[in-house]
């Protein structure tokens, strides 16, 4: 089903064209500047994977061809992937697809539609911040450590991928608010390029 | 609307002002209510947070840091991060998004339609051919990809239609189409079996190994049901009025066809059965099976990429190649798991650009695919390992466990306890969801009464096969009706699952009668 090959004009600019390619109105029928950001930064973040493959086909290659095992490509690999892990979940939040039991939720009044979203919100704002109390000292030390000795560059995962952790978890909570000030507070302009996602899980 | 600004602004400050409240007040609840208590208290949470329709990842996980926080104080709440990180920082993790990927790159390939297209033509001058056509196409794309969804998207817009068309029973052919693209979680490589195997330490290489039989007698039973369904009643699949469209010999074609399709298959065998005189262990014949096949295949796509004929090989060989890569280096060891898909992803480009298919958009919007599908499952399972961790370090799964063992029941009884409980929840929640909030209570009991933790793995995914097709939160459902006509209600899709459903439950319990049927091929 995928599309089929079709005859286009040579492109205007390559630039352009990237342009069309990696900015992309955000989901939803209104939006804020924050969808924007988290479309556009989502949109650079899903390409870390495919540097994930490339750079394991070559550790692939130089064990069973060269015979020469990198030493850097599995912590490499398990670095972008794990930043895959955590920035999709903002664009995923602002897509509204957390997985989550509808069965309720469909089935009663709008008011109480609201107080469920409350209730959502209350949690997940209550989660983000018990995980900054319980770890942002500890983590904040470590990763100006990692800092001040230079170690960052080599970008380690405990010192680099833990406050991004926490970023993350802020970001989702942040775009959460701004998911609820869109849906009841009829917040945000309009995006006339309303897109159609299809569902996969 | 000021009093929902007024309402918003209040759960953002009590939010965060409950969040901080660790800082300042601790008692020691747990000295003063009991684990009981406190368990009794995430259980009915649990409820409430579900069913008012929060995120699972973030119900759990709130649920799981409070927990951690009435047992442990202020100090222990780093837990939360050393769990999530923990997931975070493991290696088998790293496969779930690159097989995410290699599907959703071969789903917008049009390969698919091509494989049916020829398929359903040799096949559709039999009775309910083009139903069993759907059903082998589904078996070939569940070895590629490790979740439902897609699947069965792909399956409906290619294989409904044409079924309708010729007047095929509309609940034979959605019964078809879901249970066979649920088959996707079941037959390696599977997201399920992955997770499973992380949360609760069993090898995962074993898993897919274990799954292998079962996920295909739960696909020659569907074409099996087809076959005896449409002889028995015809009404059910009208023949074609026009049986060929050019004027190829389909019966000469067909035969050739499986014949080439064999081909690789015998070749392997022979390799599996030399090595084995040799003195090979059960791995390293599978692995010779795997890469004498694939280099056959290899061979045959060069001796056929000039023919015309033989539409059906010529489609297939392709995918049987990524197939045999993939699981091959899985179960031969030759690479580990992500590796393996990595491998995947690359063939998939490949075989894409070879046809053409290779389009910067067509990357990117598999790349968005996988990132959605990612972000959904990995942020579940940050929440629920969090409440696993509490669970645990709270005393709950040795209070949970002996409550259970002392109730004295037979061991099997207790197994098919756990398999109603699976059932049940799995009417309203995801699979996800539920190997995460179960398995640190269920495995332990599992293994204290002496089973095997990778039959018990293949017995929740079937679990979870039954799981995707029961109403009223059965996701297969809601995948097809994305993609069906308007005229197809989800009452009718639902009620054509009846016997599917059926068949699903029989195979578990053969599997749980005779559970060598799973782990003969891991001992």
């Amino acid at each position: 089903m995928g599309p089929k090959i079709r005859k286009r004009h040579m492109p205007s600019g390559l630039l352009k064209n990237m342009r069309e390619l990696m900015i992309v109105p955000p989901y939803g029928e209104r939006t804020t500047v924050i969808d924007h950001v988290v479309s556009t930064f989502s949109r650079f973040a899903m390409l870390l994977i495919m540097v994930g493959a490339g750079i394991t086909l070559f550790e692939i290659v130089m064990r069973y061809v060269f015979a020469s095992p990198t030493s850097w490509v599995h912590k490499s690999t398990l670095w972008l992937a794990a930043v895959t892990y955590l920035m999709s979940g903002i664009l995923v939040m602002q897509r509204r697809e957390h997985i989550r039991v509808t069965v309720i939720y469909d089935a009663v009044s709008p008011t109480l539609r609201l107080i469920f979203d409350l209730l959502g919100l209350y949690v997940l704002i209550v989660y983000a911040t018990l995980m900054l109390v319980g770890s942002a000292d500890l983590v904040w030390a470590e990763f100006f450590h990692a800092i001040k000795t230079g170690a960052i560059l080599s970008l380690p995962l405990s010192a680099t991928i833990k406050p991004l952790l926490l970023f993350a978890t802020v970001a989702v909570a942040i775009v959460a608010i701004n998911n609820h000030v869109i849906d009841h507070l009829n917040f945000g302009r309009s995006s006339h390029s309303k897109r159609r996602g299809d569902k996969t899980q | 609307m000021t009093w929902k600004l007024v309402s918003l602004l209040t759960v953002v400050i009590g939010g965060v002002l409950t969040g901080l409240a660790p800082l300042f007040l601790f008692t020691d609840f747990r000295a003063e209510f009991g684990v009981g208590t406190i368990l009794l208290g995430l259980l009915i949470g649990i409820i409430v947070l579900l069913s008012a329709g929060v995120p699972i990842g973030f119900a759990t996980g709130v649920l799981g840091a409070v927990v951690i926080w009435l047992n442990f104080g202020e100090p222990g709440l780093g837990l939360v991060m050393v769990r999530i990180f923990g997931l975070i920082n493991t290696a088998s993790f790293i496969a779930i998004p690159f097989f995410i990927l290699m599907a959703s790159l071969l789903e917008r390939s049009g390969i698919a339609r091509d494989i049916f297209d020829a398929l359903s033509q040799l096949l559709g001058r039999a009775r309910g051919g083009v139903a069993v056509a759907t059903s082998l196409l589904a078996v070939v794309l569940a070895a590629l990809s490790g979740i439902i969804g897609g699947e069965i998207v792909l399956l409906g817009l290619v294989a409904l239609p044409q079924m309708l068309r010729l007047g095929y029973d509309k609940h034979l052919a959605i019964g078809t189409i879901c249970a066979g693209g649920s088959l996707g979680a079941m037959i390696p490589p599977s997201i399920v079996m992955i997770i499973y195997g992380l949360i609760t330490e069993t090898s995962i290489t074993k898993l897919f190994t274990a799954s292998i039989v079962p996920g295909f007698m739960l696909a020659g039973s569907y074409v099996a049901y087809i076959i005896i369904r449409t002889q028995l009643n015809p009404a059910l699949a009208p023949l074609p009025k026009k049986f060929t469209e050019d004027g190829n010999e389909p019966d000469k074609e067909l035969r050739g066809s499986l014949l080439i399709l064999l081909l690789p298959f015998l070749i392997g065998v022979a390799a599996a059965a030399v090595t084995n005189k040799l003195g090979a262990d059960k791995v390293d014949q599978i692995a010779a099976f795997v890469f004498s096949s694939a280099f056959a295949i290899l061979g045959i796509i060069v001796w056929l990429s000039a023919r015309q004929t033989n539409k059906v090989a010529r489609g297939l060989l392709p995918l049987l190649l990524i197939i045999d890569l993939v699981l091959g280096s899985i179960y031969g060891g030759v690479t580990s798991i992500a590796e393996a898909a990595v491998m995947g992803v690359i063939a998939s480009l490949i075989v894409i650009f070879l046809r053409r298919e290779l389009e910067v958009r067509t990357i990117m919007e598999s790349l968005e695919q996988m990132f959605r599908s990612v972000g959904a499952i990995l942020w579940v399972t940050f929440g629920a390992s969090v409440l696993a961790g509490a669970f645990t370090l709270s005393g709950g799964d040795k209070f949970v466990s002996s409550a259970i063992l002392d109730l004295n029941a037979p061991p099997i009884a207790i197994v098919v306890v756990m398999l109603l409980i699976f059932f049940v929840l799995g009417m309203f929640l995801d699979w996800i969801g539920i190997v995460l909030m179960t398995m640190p209570v269920f495995l332990p009991i599992v293994l204290q009464l002496g089973y095997d933790p990778i039959w018990f793995g293949v017995l929740f995914c079937v679990s979870m096969q039954i799981a995707f097709l029961t109403p009223p939160f059965g996701s297969a459902a809601f995948y097809l009706k994305s993609v069906a006509p308007p005229d197809i209600d989800l009452v009718t899709i639902y009620r054509s699952f009846g016997p599917f459903i059926a068949m699903q439950i029989a195979v578990l319990i053969a599997l749980v009668a005779f559970p060598q049927i799973s782990t003969f091929l891991v001992r």
